[in-house]
């Protein structure tokens, strides 16, 4: 494996001056007069030879000034890019047209600024041409496109050309479905043929699929860095919601008067160990002890919820509702003990919210808000909420 | 910087056959009007000054010799003009390009020098043409015009590579520029003659390089006497050292004018 990208405690910083005054106060008299934003932190991070390496994170986490910086059209403020071969961007596409230009003027203009001899973009000419389906048009003015036409020629040169490094920002949707397959096509075979690609997209599905490793960016830092499936989840659990943890279980405790409240939970699994890791489709028990006060009128029974982080309640249930009954424990005390079989639920972060109730299951007398949180890791090629049972015929 | 004007070439060629070409396009007389507007510009100065005002240039008295005078001076002075003043817009006007891909910046305003200079020989051709005509073309000298002109175009390069930079700092730059080259026309001895100016003033035109710049294509097509020597090495100096100045200029400020853009 040869590195071909490797950046090192890059930082990129952006003054931004309001208005023309405060930049002539700052450049001639020496006044600071910028507001500062730091795009991105000392990031590092190295992208092997063949790889396909995702970047993903919320909007203004520094993405697009990152692949910036990898095309070279913006520079570090500190720190170190080296990328080491021909990079091809699709970062906007067509934006890099010079709308004056024919097409085919913009075919030579983009093979010249990505360093291309005369003769180098000739023999590929013909190709990029024949790829972008528009041959009749491509000795007009760019300017006189739509939008698609943009859009095809600029891919058809980002990918015409032989270059070591595919830079792709959110650029997959490509004209109409069927030359969007082509292009599918095109970029999973520039992968196969060695090529190295940055794909940097909010579509996490493909991240997913293309991607072998991926990194994770965060307020211009690296929030996480690795493989792409689990670089994609940690991102997905925390776009769901906020991180939930073991502190943010909130009892919402009962009043002086209360007859019943919940006084522990645990997750345990098959033998017994408390966890908060489950793979998909292992068996999660949950046991909940409650006190139900000897003047509690009508039967004990214990209502648990699955949760995923942002809010979608994924299953409840209660003992009283499947007609079972609490184990009595000793006086006042009762223990319900839910098992939870070949879980099916895929990848994310969950919890549970436990009630105590009656038989009328009308009243949650007591509640445990965001008990045991845990996380279920997945490694199928499926995505949602739960693997439902299913078969093709 | 040189490495890159010479990987780029044909994108220079491209970006000043467009430039001249968008500027005629859609007009009957095309390219003709490269010729005609500094032709029509000539009529009028010659009407207003030398028939009007009764200006004339040393000893000679016909308003036609007014004319070459003119003109010989004219068509340097319009394509500095034209390269400066255009460049200062020139990166803004390619900010999306430059934002969006990495762009050879210097090849801008490379390109714009490039188009000036066109036009310029365009009408320096017409020019000669006339003055085969009137018999006061002089031959002698003629060879002059090459290292000349190539000082010129290096001034321009120059002055375009430090404006064009500069003005995506300060866009104030545009708007002082069109000040300036109306005092600096005045100061320049374009519609007069060095020689006819009073002690005082000599002195001040002495300073303006430019001024070696017309006395030298005086010298050089209408076969004016030759200009003093310090003052042809003070104009060349100034025009490498604006074409040095202009290439640190960018040189430094690449990095952060691609932000500002």
């Amino acid at each position: 494996m040869t590195t071909i990208i490797e950046v090192t405690d890059l930082s990129k910083i952006y003054r931004l001056f309001r208005g023309p005054r405060a930049l002539f106060k700052e450049l001639i008299l020496g006044l600071p007069s910028h507001t500062r934003i730091d795009a991105l932190k000392g990031l590092a991070f190295q992208v092997q030879k063949g790889e396909a390496f995702g970047i993903v994170g919320d909007n203004g986490a520094g993405k697009t000034t990152l692949l910036k910086i990898l095309t070279g059209t913006t520079f570090p403020t500190s720190g170190t890019v080296s990328v080491n071969g021909s990079v091809s961007a699709l970062l906007e596409l067509g934006a890099g047209f010079h709308p004056e230009f024919s097409g085919r003027q913009n075919i030579y203009f983009n093979g010249a600024v990505m360093g291309l001899s005369r003769e180098e973009i000739r023999s590929r000419e013909e190709q990029i041409i024949n790829f972008s389906e528009l041959a009749r048009f491509i000795d007009e003015p760019v300017k006189t496109y739509s939008s698609g036409m943009y859009v095809r020629l600029g891919f058809s040169i980002a990918t015409g050309f032989d270059s070591k490094i595919l830079i792709i920002d959110e650029a997959l949707a490509v004209g109409d479905q069927r030359f969007q397959k082509k292009c599918t096509d095109r970029i999973l075979a520039f992968k196969r043929s060695g090529g190295t690609i940055l794909f940097c997209s909010h579509n996490l599905h493909q991240v997913r699929t293309l991607c072998d490793r991926a990194l994770w960016l965060h307020g211009g830092e690296v929030r996480s860095h690795g493989d792409a499936s689990e670089v994609v989840d940690q991102y997905t659990h925390y776009s769901r919601g906020e991180e939930v943890d073991q502190g943010d279980s909130r009892n919402i405790s009962p009043g002086q008067e209360s007859l019943c409240w919940i006084e522990n939970v645990r997750l345990v699994d098959r033998s017994g160990v408390e966890r908060d890791r489950f793979d998909s489709g292992e068996d999660l028990i949950l046991e909940v002890h409650a006190h139900f006060d000897n003047g509690f009128e009508g039967l004990p029974g214990i209502g648990v919820s699955i949760v995923r982080n942002d809010g979608i309640e994924v299953y409840t249930t209660s003992s009283t509702m499947d007609q079972r009954e609490l184990t009595r424990k000793g006086p006042e005390k009762y223990l319900g003990k839910i098992e939870f079989v070949n879980l099916p639920l895929l990848s994310g972060q969950y919890y549970f919210n436990v009630v105590t109730t009656d038989q009328e299951n009308m009243q949650a007398y007591s509640l445990v808000e965001k008990a045991e949180p845990f996380r279920i890791s997945d490694a199928g090629p499926d995505f949602g909420l739960v693997r439902l049972p299913h078969r093709w015929d | 910087m040189l490495a890159t004007l010479l990987k780029n070439k044909y994108l220079i060629l491209e970006l000043v056959v467009r430039d001249v070409r968008t500027r005629y396009v859609g007009s009957i007389l095309g390219l003709f009007w490269s010729v005609l507007n500094p032709l029509l510009q000539l009529i009028l100065y010659t009407v207003v000054f030398s028939v009007v005002l009764g200006i004339r240039f040393g000893e000679e008295n016909s308003v036609g010799r007014f004319a070459e005078y003119l003109f010989c001076a004219l068509l340097p002075w319009a394509a500095f003009q034209e390269s400066t003043t255009r460049s200062a817009s020139a990166f803004i006007e390619h900010a999306n390009l430059i934002k969006k891909i990495r762009f050879p910046l210097e090849t801008i305003p490379f390109s714009l020098t490039c188009s000036a200079c066109f036009h310029q020989i365009l009408g320096t051709a017409v020019f000669i043409s006339v003055l085969i005509l009137n018999q006061t073309l002089c031959f002698n000298n003629l060879l002059w015009l090459l290292p000349i002109f190539l000082i010129q175009a290096i001034m321009m390069f120059g002055v375009s590579l430090s404006i064009s930079s500069l003005n995506v700092f300060f866009r104030d730059i545009a708007q002082v520029l069109g000040v300036l080259f109306m005092l600096l026309f005045w100061m320049t001895p374009i519609v007069y003659s060095k020689s006819r100016a009073p002690e005082a003033f000599q002195q001040l035109l002495n300073a303006n390089p430019l001024t070696h710049m017309v006395e030298a294509y005086r010298y050089a097509l209408l076969g004016d006497p030759v200009p003093s020597s310090l003052g042809l090495a003070y104009w060349a100096v100034f025009s490498v050292f604006s074409f040095l100045i202009g290439r640190f200029v960018l040189t430094r400020l690449r990095t952060s004018l691609v932000d500002l853009l």
